[in-house]
This record gives C-alpha cells, sequence and structure tokens, in this order.
C-alpha cells in the first residue's frame, strides 16, 4: 500500500546539520533528542522501506523563543529539491512577526512543492486564538493552503502546555472554514477536546503523530481500541485521522506496523494511512 | 607490536539487516600494516551484532528469523517507557536482547597480512533495528 507520512521532522539529517552546528545543540535544548544524525540518502531509504511514499516534512521558526530555525525553510526547500517526488514541505514561520510572515507564505506556499505551514503555538511562544495572528490564518485560507498545528503533549517542560490545547483552535476553525487545520497528536491527551472540533468543524483533521503510553502498538491500542473504541473511529473519524510518524521521535515503519496490527477495518486503515492524506494534500 | 585502529560507517537498508564487512575489515587490515596478530570488529551500537557465518541468501533469513522467534517484538518489556535521556519512547527492547544474544564483537587472526577465514565464512553487521548508519571499531593487533 502507498502510504503518507503526515508529520516528519527533516531534523537528524546530516546535510542539514553540516555547517550549522546550532542544529545539534538545538536538537538537545527544544526536542530535548538525541538521535543519531544520518545521511538523507539513508533517510530517504529507510522511508521507501516502510513504504512511504510521500512524506510532508516540517520547518519550524523558534528564532523568537529559542534563536533557531529547525529546521529554515531554505533548508526545507533544499530538501526537497532533491526528491521533489517524495517530499512536500509545510514551512515554519514565526505569526507574531505580522508582514514579515505574510511575505514567507507569498514567497514559498506554490501548491507544489509547499502546501502549507507548521506551527507549535506551545513551543513558539504564542495563543492560537490571538486575533493578531488572523491575518496569517485568513491568508492561508485565500491560498487554499493547509495549517498543521501542534496540539497536546510537549516533553519540553519550558513549552506552555496551554497554548497546545485543542479547544483553544475552535475560534480559527470557525471563522475561517475552508481552511484546512490539522491538529497534530490528536491533541493527546486531551484527545476527546480534538474529535470534539474534527467532528464539528469540515474542515478539521486529525494526525496520530507519536507515542505517549508504550511502543506505537501499545499507544494505539489504548487509543483506539481502550479509549475511543474500533467502532466509534470507524463511523465517525474513517475520514478525518491523518498517519503522521513525527519522525525521528518515531520511526514511520513502527507506526505503520502498529496501524496495521489494529483490529480495525481495512478500508479505514486505507483512509488513514493513504486516502485522507491525498484529499487534504489535492 | 603496533595497534592500529580505525572506524568504519555501514548503512542497513531494512529494519533488520545483514550486511557483509568483511571486505571492509580485510582493508583496514591491509592499511594497518600488521602482518601476524589479531583483529577485533566490534559494532558501537546497542541494537546491533558482529556474527561470522555464511552468506547465503536463506540462512541469513533464517538468522534473522530465528532472532524474531527467540525475542518477539511483542513481548511486554520494561525498556518501553519515555525514555528522558534520549527524547524519546524506547520501543526496541527486542532488538538490544537479540544484540546480546548474537554478541558485538568478535576477533580474527591475521596471517601473512591476511585475515585468516574460512571459505565460507563471512564477517557480518547484523542490524536489528534499521535502517540506519552505524559505526564499527576496527583494532589491529600485531607484528
Amino acid at each position: 500500500m502507498v502510504i503518507i507520512d503526515f508529520h516528519v521532522h527533516p531534523i537528524n539529517i546530516e546535510e542539514i546539520h553540516k555547517g550549522n552546528p546550532q542544529m545539534t545543540t538545538a536538537l538537545r535544548d527544544v526536542y530535548n533528542l538525541r538521535v543519531s544524525i544520518q545521511p538523507l540518502r539513508v533517510f530517504v531509504d529507510q522511508l521507501k522501506s516502510f513504504g512511504v511514499s510521500k512524506a510532508v516534512i516540517l520547518g519550524l521558526d523558534l528564532s523568537r523563543t529559542y534563536g533557531v530555525k529547525l529546521p529554515s525553510n531554505e533548508e526545507l526547500d533544499r530538501i526537497i529539491s532533491m526528491h521533489p517526488d517524495l517530499f512536500i514541505g509545510l514551512i515554519g514561520l514565526d505569526p507574531l512577526r505580522g508582514d514579515e510572515a505574510l511575505d514567507e507564505i507569498e514567497k514559498y506556499i506554490d501548491h507544489r512543492r509547499f502546501k502549507g505551514v507548521k506551527l507549535n503555538p506551545s513551543l513558539q511562544g504564542f495563543r492560537p486564538d490571538d486575533e493578531r495572528i488572523y491575518p496569517i490564518y485568513e491568508s492561508l485560507e485565500d491560498m487554499g493552503a493547509i495549517l498543521t498545528i501542534h496540539t497536546g503533549f510537549s516533553w519540553n517542560i519550558r513549552s506552555n502546555l496551554l497554548y497546545s490545547y485543542p479547544l483553544l483552535i475552535e475560534p480559527i476553525a470557525s471563522k475561517f472554514k475552508e481552511l484546512r487545520i490539522i491538529l497534530t497528536h490528536m491533541g493527546w491527551p486531551w484527545i476527546w477536546e480534538s474529535i470534539c472540533l474534527a467532528l464539528r468543524y469540515e474542515n478539521v483533521y486529525l494526525d496520530i503523530a507519536d507515542t505517549f503510553t508504550g511502543t506505537p502498538k501499545d499507544h494505539f491500542k489504548k487509543v483506539f481500541i481502550e479509549t475511543l473504541g474500533i467502532r466509534f473511529v470507524e463511523a465517525f473519524l474513517k475520514d478525518k485521522i491523518l498517519f503522521g510518524s513525527n519522525h525521528p521521535r518515531m520511526e514511520s515503519g513502527k507506526m505503520i506496523e502498529a496501524i496495521q496490527y489494529l483490529p480495525m477495518d481495512s478500508e479505514v486503515k486505507e483512509s488513514i494511512l493513504r486516502l485522507n492524506a491525498l484529499y487534504i494534500l489535492s | 607490536m603496533k595497534i592500529y585502529g580505525e572506524y568504519i560507517k555501514v548503512e542497513s537498508r531494512k529494519d533488520e539487516d545483514l550486511i557483509d564487512i568483511t571486505d571492509l575489515v580485510s582493508k583496514v587490515v591491509d592499511r594497518s600494516g600488521v602482518s601476524d596478530g589479531i583483529v577485533m570488529i566490534y559494532t558501537m551500537h546497542t541494537t546491533t551484532g558482529i556474527v561470522v557465518n555464511e552468506s547465503e541468501k536463506g540462512l541469513t533469513k533464517d538468522i534473522v528469523r530465528f532472532l524474531s522467534k527467540l525475542v518477539p517484538e511483542d513481548g511486554e518489556y520494561m525498556h518501553h517507557h519515555f525514555f528522558r535521556e534520549d527524547g524519546r519512547m524506547a520501543v526496541n527492547a527486542w532488538a538490544h536482547l537479540r544484540s546480546i544474544l548474537v554478541g558485538m564483537h568478535t576477533s580474527l587472526p591475521i596471517s601473512k597480512g591476511k585475515i585468516v577465514i574460512g571459505t565460507r565464512q563471512k564477517v557480518f553487521l547484523i542490524d536489528f533495528d534499521g535502517p540506519q548508519t552505524r559505526s564499527i571499531y576496527i583494532q589491529v593487533i600485531g607484528i
């Protein structure tokens, strides 16, 4: 099956770290991550070996809060250029930087290589419902772009968890009805709040990136079987859930295997692993 | 007595992969200038192993399958919790345990500047949690 991974951070790629010593330090400071740095070629082989045919790679502009971009849009662009059939980008920007942020949207989002924006209110230090940011949302909506926004847990104790509370996204989902919004991590542990928004608003989707309660199999069992119930997921969320890994915090392959392992209708699995992402990307 | 050491890097291509590193070991021995002695091959990773065995497609699959049966992925492992030091969930206890079973190093004699190895013997790195770039340290000791 062709699989689309909607949540990939290209932050352990050797080509990005070369000549950019800030990156390695930032991986520890921001994400508390200690992972091996791999050549892009190995990363591409990894994705292919897992059956991933498209990977949505995310930028993140933390220049105001941490003095670093993880990675910058230029670096994203460079990686996409090397494998344009495999990678699609969501740019990073600081939404509190007004015109400068709008310029980044104009400059990069071409609906071909770059399809939208990734924001992380907790790490970037802003409330997502801050009306100063509305011009950004409006611009994305006008362009038909995607907004992937971090919701839920963060291991970084310097980040503000309140800003990643899913219900803070409701005013945006409600006001910008044509803006496709993806709430990451299903908002874990505030899963039901995220589902409220996904059920209530046609333009809200959920990604299932990362695992918080054990292995990917443990986590999906807890979320899909014990918390939500498979029947509810099949009946209500079939068109709302996107597969994501949160690489390099968790490898795509292990997450895919965990989805395949669930006692869930195979058509629903296909929607999660591929079809819903294709719909949003189109 | 001469002691010579070198790191080499190899790339695994699958989640579980056997990579024949015999030629790489021989080249390090050549570069060491050691004529008679011993070479130690040591993997730097706790989810990999070093073995000497035959390079036959069926057998390499058997090795992977056998170890998977001995240490299944679906076991209940205490290692599987958030690892603050790494900033991520530890989810690969089975890879560590398989590594322990096969061992993380091997040694070969060197005679007349060449490794002493049987016609069917090859040195393998086994990656139990690939694909990744892996580092191996090769140390040559002798005269």
